[in-house]
């Protein structure tokens, strides 16, 4: 059995009256890279940071590799490197003072790697924090993180600041990263066509409750789209099919179903009247079925 | 206690600018101040411990600044980051606080003053002095714990954030009431070391209070 890096049980956060997050209970394995996905104030950034004990839950509780969130010895916090926003190093900081600072925290640093990394995007050593771009700088803290060479990545929207293409060849190293070292990682994120190409889990917070756990792999199976002509009516689905939700669009309907235990297009052929169309659904289409195009 | 170099570095390093503008300040006071220096009535005095604390504290134990909930996410436990903030505070202090004390000590304060203002107590400073760098490390010895332990108290999660504020205000004030109160200024020494060991407390219980609830700090940047 693999083993539980991070664990929640009814974890719960309030601030003032608002419920942040409320009952969220999850496992995370080692070797799992986890799409932590949600609207604006789902409490993505609030779950990150109750998991590494920044902040504290007001029920329930979180364990980052067997350790309570709220006691984190050294032995833990030096396997586990964030990224948030707002986190950031002084701006006067040189490169080379934050890849001490690292060394420090990271038993497992990987100096070489760090200033590789760093050659690589021509981010001298010896140049201060300000004088870099907001991209450059992301870069900065990206090549620190992964340096770390820790256990467990919690990165809050670490594709912040970067263009496209950039923004792949972070998901890449997020993914090669996780291959090569085992390594778990839960990524917030609002850029959902890069993660869904790294990801092996999806985490949807909807207004601080889990809306969808799943395995990627597990939905692309269940999960599809079907596109009916209005022109038929409403259709009603078989007892093992869920309507996740509904678009209308230019004369057709669009229905995004999830299968119970079992291929969704298999399910849903056998049902299609002529000109009905199903299709697989990417996870970008999918985000927006839940949130956007929800089934009331 | 195992220090990291790295974290103990990277914390003076941020306390690097308000050392460097007070130990000007604190050594031309020290040097240059033609009045005898008396732990009584020094407003002054007070006045930039009071101003020096808390833009030390500021400068390395405020968790809603960036550059400090940088530390918090990077790999170091709470308790390494409390003593390393503590002993960086100490240092920081200490490089403001040893060239005033050896300016006060030596010869060098009555020299600036028989030479740049003739002044003819010059011969005397130093004897009536000795105490003065003593009262200024005491005061520092509970401005320091008791700054960082407000901002604790701030960062802590459901209750109580204030009274950390209201504590060091409510310090402050009795500090300067204290240290004008005319009895005083004859006090026998029973009761300036009365004052020492209550102060001593004072400090001792703001630190372990203050690593107790450091635990719990959020870390809201």
């Amino acid at each position: 059995m693999s083993e539980l890096v991070i664990q929640t049980e009814s974890l719960g956060r309030q601030f003032g009256s608002t419920h942040a997050l409320s009952d969220v209970s999850l496992s995370v394995t080692r070797g799992t890279v986890m799409a932590l996905l949600g609207p604006n104030g789902s409490g993505k950034t609030t779950l990150l940071k109750l998991i590494r004990g920044l902040i504290q839950p007001t029920s329930g509780r979180a364990m980052l590799l067997g350790q309570d969130g709220r006691s984190l010895t050294n032995e833990v916090t030096s396997r586990v490197a964030c990224l948030f926003e707002g986190f950031v190093p002084p701006r006067t900081a040189t490169v080379k003072q934050l890849l001490d600072l690292q060394a420090g925290a990271s038993p497992k640093f990987d100096r070489a790697m760090a200033e590789r990394w760093c050659a690589k995007r021509e981010l001298p050593l010896n140049r201060r924090m300000w004088s870099f771009s907001k991209g450059q700088q992301r870069w900065v803290l990206l090549g620190l993180t992964f340096a770390s060479r820790a256990d467990v990545l919690l990165l809050d929207e670490p594709a912040d600041g970067l263009d496209p293409s950039a923004r792949r060849e972070l998901y890449d190293a997020i993914r090669d990263h996780a291959n090569e070292n085992n390594v778990t990682a839960v990524v917030s994120t609002h850029v959902i066509g890069d993660i869904e190409r790294v990801a092996d889990e999806l985490l949807l917070l909807r207004k601080g409750r889990i809306d969808l756990h799943a395995g990627l792999e597990e939905l692309r199976e269940q999960v599809c789209e079907v596109e009916t002509s209005m022109a038929h009516g409403a259709r009603t689905w078989s007892s093992e099919l869920v309507v996740l939700g509904q678009r209308e669009a230019s004369g057709s309907r669009l229905t995004w179903l999830r299968a119970q235990g079992g291929e969704c297009e298999t399910f849903v052929r056998k049902q299609l009247t002529n000109g009905d169309l199903v299709r697989p659904v990417n996870l970008e289409t999918l985000y927006l079925a839940l949130t956007e195009y929800r089934a009331r | 206690m195992t220090i990291n170099r790295a974290l103990l570095v990277w914390q003076c390093r941020l306390m690097l600018p308000v050392t460097l503008v007070a130990m000007l300040v604190a050594v031309g006071y020290a040097a240059f101040e033609p009045g005898l220096l008396r732990w009584q009535k020094d407003f002054l005095a007070l006045l930039f411990i009071t101003i020096h604390g808390w833009w030390l504290v500021l400068s390395v134990g405020r968790p809603t600044s960036g550059g400090v909930a940088f530390l918090y996410g990077h790999g170091f436990d709470r308790d390494t980051l409390w003593k390393h903030t503590l002993l960086a505070s100490a240092l920081a202090v200490g490089a403001v606080w040893v060239p005033v004390a050896i300016c006060v000590w030596s010869p060098l304060r009555g020299a600036v003053q028989s030479w740049l203002y003739d002044n003819p107590e010059f011969s005397l400073m130093a004897p009536l002095e000795t105490s003065y760098p003593w009262f200024l490390l005491l005061a520092y010895s509970v401005w320091i714990p008791m700054l960082h332990y407000a901002w604790i108290r701030e960062a802590q999660p459901f209750r109580g954030g204030s009274s950390g504020r209201w504590l060091a205000v409510a310090l402050v004030v009795a500090s300067f009431t204290i240290g004008n109160a005319a009895p005083l200024r004859q006090a026998p020494p029973w009761m300036i070391n009365s004052f020492v060991v209550a102060a001593l407390v004072l400090s001792g219980m703001l630190l372990l209070a203050g690593r107790r609830l450091h635990r719990d700090l959020e870390v809201r940047a």
